[in-house]
């Protein structure tokens, strides 16, 4: 279980147990902009991204989250169904600030559901500890400079190799550690090579083996496979 | 301080032209590249391809013209030559 089917699952239980932070007490809005934190807080709220939750469907912008720490480059960009934050579930100080790039729906469950619903239940428990882990392995392509384009499919938000990419290039310069003007050289170049399209905001990728091939992608390291979740 | 400018191409797979960037002593500071119109970032500016010793580092602006380019070098390095 993973992405949005997490947060549901989530929520859902919280509703059903009646637990404190309960889906009716979830703090559900469009937001936009920086969200938390100082490096100083200590973490007291989870936050889970989705569109899919409540009761009101958000048109046009799709939601994103933007992952950032305080004083260095961006270290993650969130979709829908993220929880950005998970890994501070069991840590007392919060080392990562959190912000969008993008009109999001979001919801908050404060830590003590969460550590209430893994003692009463250890294969939710097991299953947020290997959310952390494939979040460990992802951070660990990142910092080789691997993107995350299969986990866009991965959660249901590409079809037909087509995608909404609501990031400026500035963005990717600053999660890549690159300036503005290689990203579009680079762009510009997987354009003409027919590695890409852009639209606006959509991006397609019209012969996705061939994008594999040339980003030396190899999926494994995104742990999709439902044989190798937690038992 | 004193810079003369020394036109070179640069293969950045692009239609542009360059220029590298020589001190009083003739050694090699920086090479800037007058980027293509099509660039989508800054279009027609000077960007700072590469710089060497005292302005090697993450920052690559871009400028309008050369004058100001060659400014904002002298003031690296005088100011890291301060420091």
């Amino acid at each position: 279980m993973g992405g949005w089917l997490l947060s549901l699952a989530l929520l859902f239980l919280c509703q059903q147990l009646q637990m404190p932070g309960s889906i009716e007490e979830l703090v559900l809005g469009l937001v936009q902009g920086e969200l938390s934190g100082h490096s100083s807080d200590r973490p007291g709220l989870l936050t889970i991204l989705s569109h899919l939750i409540g009761s009101r469907v958000t048109h046009g912008l799709q939601p994103w989250a933007f992952g950032h720490s305080k004083r260095c480059p961006s270290i993650s960009f969130g979709i829908p169904g993220d929880i950005p934050d998970l890994q501070s579930l069991h840590l007392k100080v919060l080392d990562i600030s959190i912000g969008t790039i993008t009109t999001c729906r979001l919801g908050f469950v404060t830590h003590e559901v969460l550590y209430d619903l893994c003692t009463r239940y250890p294969r939710i428990a097991a299953t947020f500890w290997r959310e952390t882990l494939i979040e460990g392995a992802i951070f660990r392509e990142w910092v080789a400079n691997v993107g995350r384009r299969e986990a866009l499919r991965a959660v249901g938000l590409a079809k037909d190799y087509s995608c909404d990419l609501p990031i400026t290039q500035g963005e990717f310069a600053d999660a890549l550690g690159i300036t503005p003007v290689h990203v579009n050289r680079v762009l510009q170049q997987m354009r003409a090579d027919g590695l890409i399209k852009l639209n606006g905001e959509r991006l397609n990728i019209p012969d996705w083996e061939k994008l594999k091939q040339v980003g030396e992608f190899d999926p494994t390291y995104l742990h999709l496979e439902s044989h190798q979740a937690a038992a | 301080m004193s810079f003369t400018f020394q036109p070179i191409r640069v293969a950045t797979g692009f239609d542009e032209e360059g220029t590298m960037v020589l001190d009083g002593e003739q050694r090699l500071v920086a090479v800037l590249v007058r980027l293509s119109d099509a660039n989508e970032v800054a279009p027609g500016q000077w960007y700072l391809e590469a710089g060497f010793g005292r302005i090697d580092g993450g920052s690559h602006p871009t400028f309008s013209n050369l004058d100001l380019a060659q400014d904002w070098i002298g003031e690296r390095v005088a100011h890291r030559s301060s420091n």
